[in-house]
């Protein structure tokens, strides 16, 4: 019989082989069409809705834990939050008399972290907050340690994050003291570096390194990392300061997207 | 074990790989979950089934990945044909088969993706591999071996 011969069975073997290897090769070049990238968006919804779960079984574990911290933080920020009254009152009246204007807060929206999907140097994480909640493309997302990275692609209620992590963008940056600007840029694994300094600029080990709002993606002052090391200059194109993000890339739970509205239009996305 | 349960600890996997995946990395090094499953289809089931099982796993991975759609399914596909060839037809007989089909498969994957994203983002093959790429294969081979001392593991006789 001919289904039972070995050679029937071979030949099945690799016409079905032939078959996947055609098929997955088809999808990989028309992976960048719309229709594509928007099936792929509304099945990352999918992997939300499903890995949902597994996150929150995973975050049980951490709340007793983190329970017992935030206490301490809050008793903390109790007594900070004594001082900052004092002080935003004595802004109001001193921004009075210069006749400034306040700035507005952020629209946030605070969503979750599902995924981390693709190679570690990808350095990109699926958040549960998508088109529905608001987040659009480039929209700048943190934590209240300091800059996450920004929206890259959008699903319905998922969207892609590209953190500082990979050099897909450069963040601009400045030294909070000396308010020296430069563009910071992922230089490897574990390492960024800012660029566009002069060999004479004033940084220091431990410098705060903030945002400054060029551009139009991320907001002016939002923490991003402290100065960690600072080589003697070489070649101006190359970074000599180095910066450690106060974000751990890998251990993100709940960040806040910034919602896009006319207000917040001031950033920036270096090429 | 029957083809459902085969199906429905492949969607498992692939759940936990995205939803778990970035928790289990270490420095450089992140695991994949889905890779030892289909080297093990590959080594204990038939040429067919190892294709379809790594094409459709492939595919999961890359609808809940951020990998271009057919990356990954072309390279599970490839990778489950030629652990159930090799294993069932070949005059190789491999020492280790499960050890070191493990190893060969994902340093494979690793090399793709990471050419993969080098292409698309611009990166320097070779360092990115080398810092991630490799770490990552032997985190997953590593993954992969606790499997082996499991009692689902079965690597059908030759």
């Amino acid at each position: 019989m001919r289904s039972s011969s070995p050679n029937y069975f071979s030949r099945l073997e690799w016409l079905i082989f032939f078959l996947a290897v055609g098929l997955s090769l088809t999808l990989l070049f028309l992976g960048h069409q719309p229709s594509a990238v928007g099936f792929k968006h509304d099945t990352n919804a999918a992997a939300a809705w499903a890995a949902r779960p597994v996150m929150i079984a995973l975050r049980t574990f951490d709340l007793w834990r983190e329970n017992t911290a935030l206490r301490k933080i809050a008793l903390r920020l109790n007594e900070e939050n004594a001082r900052l009254r004092d002080a935003t009152l004595e802004n109001a009246r001193l921004r009075a008399l210069l006749r400034l204007r306040d700035a507005e807060p952020w629209p946030l929206i605070a969503a979750e972290v599902i995924g981390y999907p693709g190679p570690t140097v990808g350095g990109l994480v699926l958040i549960d907050a998508g088109d529905a909640q608001g987040v659009r493309v480039n929209s700048a997302v943190l934590t209240a340690e300091g800059l996450v990275g920004k929206v890259v692609e959008t699903g319905r209620n998922s969207s892609l994050v590209q953190t500082l992590v990979g050099n897909a963008y450069g963040v601009s940056v400045m030294i909070e003291r000396s308010r020296v600007v430069g563009i910071l840029r992922w230089a490897g694994p574990g390492d960024w570096t800012i660029h566009g300094l002069s060999t004479g600029d004033d940084v220091r080990v431990g410098d705060l390194v903030l945002t400054t709002g060029e551009g139009a993606v991320f907001p002016k002052n939002i923490r991003v990392g402290v100065v960690n090391k600072v080589e003697p200059p070489s070649d101006p194109r190359v970074g000599w300061c180095h910066t450690q993000p106060f974000v751990r890339f890998r251990a993100l739970e709940e960040i806040f997207v910034i919602a896009a509205t006319d207000t917040t239009a001031h950033s920036e996305n270096q090429p | 074990m029957s083809r459902w349960a085969l199906s429905g600890i492949a969607f498992a996997l692939v759940v936990l790989d995205v939803s778990l995946g970035g928790l289990l990395t270490m420095g450089t090094a992140r695991p994949s979950l889905t890779l030892p499953f289909v080297v093990y289809i590959g080594l204990s089931r038939s040429p067919i089934e190892a294709v379809v099982f790594g094409f459709a796993v492939g595919l999961c991975q890359d609808l809940f990945g951020s990998l271009t759609l057919g990356a990954t399914a072309l390279a599970y596909s490839v990778i489950g044909f030629a652990c159930a060839k090799l294993w069932s037809e070949s005059w190789i007989r491999l020492w280790w088969p499960w050890g070191v089909s493990l190893i060969v498969a994902g340093l494979a994957d690793q090399a793709f993706a990471h050419y993969l994203l080098a292409r698309g983002s611009g990166y320097s093959f070779f360092p990115v591999f080398l810092t991630a790429g490799l770490p990552s294969a032997a985190y997953t081979a590593l993954l992969g071996l606790m499997w082996y001392l499991s009692p689902l593991h079965r690597v059908r006789a030759s």
